[in-house]
């Protein structure tokens, strides 16, 4: 039992990481706490639904059908709305309070648009790939597993290993000698955008089988994503994957010995826990100059 | 007769709300948006109290004070130690886990389906009595609010939101004085709860989810934050709003969503037009002191 709960933690881990790596490059490049994250998804899963059940797409296509729209959709919330915001006002809350009715328009637009009734978007075939020791793999463990781990490593060596990385971390950590040596922050942040609202696509394909599609997926999906970038530790963007997993492993075996609906309660658990006790991340650095204060 | 009752009782509990709201978010600077959730702590405890136990209504409103209090300090002692942001995101965990725990602990709150049989005592049997009791209550808020904010602990809770170093520096206190303000507003948010209890004669999670957050941080945000007439004029053009759009004759599925949807585009468009709120004056927008690093800000601004 304990074995199977902990191979769930780390599919579920793999999914998570995608979510939460997206969230936290958006605020590590553009310091934008971006809960209109979990509209977007919700926007990227009704996308999947679409491509996959009304078009008949397979659903690899149907992930980048979804990756592309939510791409487009993130960057123009960060154009038409999240940059007229910083322009008028220096108060970072106001892009947060800008950011919070954007999650609520966006979701209850999909309510009005598709019914507020969850959407089947079909079930993985449940194909016994091997054992682990006692535990089954099957494929609907394998796939997630394998697509986030392997998407997230794209994204991280995209970050730390190329000169767009490049591009991307320096803008964050000083905007404006970045712009003296030649790159433009505000195109840096917009990319920053494209690439987290991206990987809600197959996020959104992966979770979207099996568990449906509703119009309040992504209120709990962008908690998920902000605990885990949290729990990573926000100066290190790649470190959200490692959050992912821990939260994902805390929520799985956390119900080993109660019910099932209390997952998320757990994963809030974890959340409180951390800021208690390691509020610069369990990967991050300890900077306290960067946490008191206003 | 009832119709326009209801909607000044409905009026009161959103301006209790509000003006505590207003108080934390405007003077204190503590952005939460769980206020929501404290709502139905106070609610719930009061429904327990007098449904399951009995207990008479004025004991009933102070154990959902209480309640709301208690988990106030609990939240505000792990989160308001640390940047605000993460006051933010702990909140809005901790909104949607109070609505997850109404829903998955049915032996204490019966879950989806809530708590029937709260009964309001004899003297205040007619929602017209109910309704004075509901008015004066509120009044009492907005004047203890003013009378805080007025005091040497409002200024030193806004001493602390411009610049919490200066104000520690000068021998305020500032944490304990965040955290005090904290459960303060939470404790009026359970205190609309429980009147809201008595009003409707049961709760159930739905009245409590993050929407009404939403609503409550939108009264807030429209009218100005931090003044107290902002909260006041948010409050009443919000709760007379949904009653002309219910004019419109569209159907409960379209009409929901169509309500959140002029909510949350109010904060987007407030934010983007005028983020100092619609009442309030450019010249009393908050000013950073212009600092040798300011520079920075047009390139952050940029990116």
């Amino acid at each position: 039992m304990l074995e199977q709960l902990i191979v769930n933690g780390l599919v579920q881990g793999a999914i998570y990481s995608l979510p939460a790596l997206g969230f936290a490059l958006i605020l590590y490049v553009t310091g934008t706490f971006h809960f209109a994250h979990g509209a977007v998804y919700t926007w990227g899963a009704y996308m999947v639904y679409t491509a996959h059940v009304d078009w008949g797409l397979p659903l690899v296509l149907a992930a980048l059908v979804s990756a592309a729209g939510c791409a487009v959709l993130g960057c123009a919330i960060e154009v038409l709305v999240y940059r007229p915001v910083r322009h008028r006002s220096r108060s970072p809350m106001s892009i947060v309070v800008a950011s919070l009715g954007l999650l609520i328009v966006l979701g209850n637009l999909a309510q009005l648009v598709y019914g507020p009734d969850a959407k089947l978007v079909g079930s993985w075939p449940t194909t016994k790939l091997f054992s682990l020791g006692n535990v089954n793999i099957r494929l609907p463990q394998a796939i997630p597993f394998v697509v986030g781990l392997g998407l997230a490593g794209v994204v991280v060596y995209l970050l730390y290993r190329t000169r767009l990385g490049l591009l991307l971390r320096g803008v964050s950590i000083n905007p404006l000698r970045s712009q003296i040596l030649g790159a433009r922050p505000a195109r840096a942040g917009l990319l920053a955008f494209a690439i987290g609202s991206a990987l809600l696509g197959p996020t959104a394909a992966l979770i979207s089988l099996d568990q449906g599609v509703s119009p309040t997926i992504g209120l709990e999906l962008v908690l998920v994503a902000g605990i885990a970038t949290i729990a990573g530790g926000v100066r290190r963007p790649a470190a959200a994957v490692g959050g992912a997993f821990v939260l994902a492993l805390a929520e799985n075996v956390g119900i080993w010995q109660i019910s099932s609906q209390w997952k998320a309660t757990i994963g809030y658990g974890v959340l409180l826990v951390l800021i208690t006790l390691r509020p610069y991340g369990i990967f991050g650095v300890r900077d306290v100059s960067e946490l008191r204060g206003g | 007769m009832d119709y326009q009752i209801g909607v000044a009782t409905t009026l009161c509990l959103y301006v209790i709300l509000a003006v505590g709201y207003n108080f934390q978010i405007g003077q204190a600077g503590l952005f939460s948006v769980a206020h929501a959730a404290f709502y139905g702590i106070g609610a719930y405890g009061a429904a327990i109290a007098a449904a399951d136990h009995g207990l008479p209504f004025g004991v009933a409103l102070v154990v959902g004070i209480v309640a709301s209090g208690a988990a106030s300090l609990l939240l505000g002692l792990l989160s308001l130690r640390v940047h605000g942001d993460y006051l933010v995101v702990s909140s809005f965990g901790f909104q949607l886990i109070v609505i997850a725990v109404i829903i998955n602990w049915p032996e204490l709150t019966n879950g989806p389906i809530g708590i029937l049989g709260i009964d309001r005592p004899a003297a205040l049997e007619a929602d017209r009595d109910y309704l004075v009791l509901c008015a004066v209550v509120a009044l009492a808020c907005v004047v203890l609010c003013a009378s805080i904010s007025r005091s040497p602990f409002g200024r030193a809770l806004r001493a602390a939101r411009d610049d919490a170093l200066a104000a520690a520096s000068i021998g305020k206190r500032v944490k304990r004085a965040r955290l005090g303000i904290f459960v303060f507003s939470s404790a009026l948010a359970g205190l609309a709860g429980g009147l809201y209890a008595f009003y409707q004669g049961f709760v159930s999670p739905i009245s409590f989810s993050i929407e009404v957050s939403i609503i409550v941080l939108a009264m807030v945000i429209l009218g100005g934050s931090g003044r107290i007439s902002g909260a006041l004029v948010g409050a009443l053009v919000l709760v007379l709003l949904p009653e002309l759009i219910a004019e419109l004759d569209l159907s409960s599925a379209v009409l929901g969503p169509v309500q959140q949807i002029i909510y949350g585009g109010m904060l987007v468009a407030v934010m983007i037009a005028r983020p100092e709120g619609v009442l309030g004056t450019r010249a009393r927008r908050r000013r950073k002191p212009k600092a040798a690093n300011d520079i920075v800000e047009p390139a952050r601004q940029a990116a």
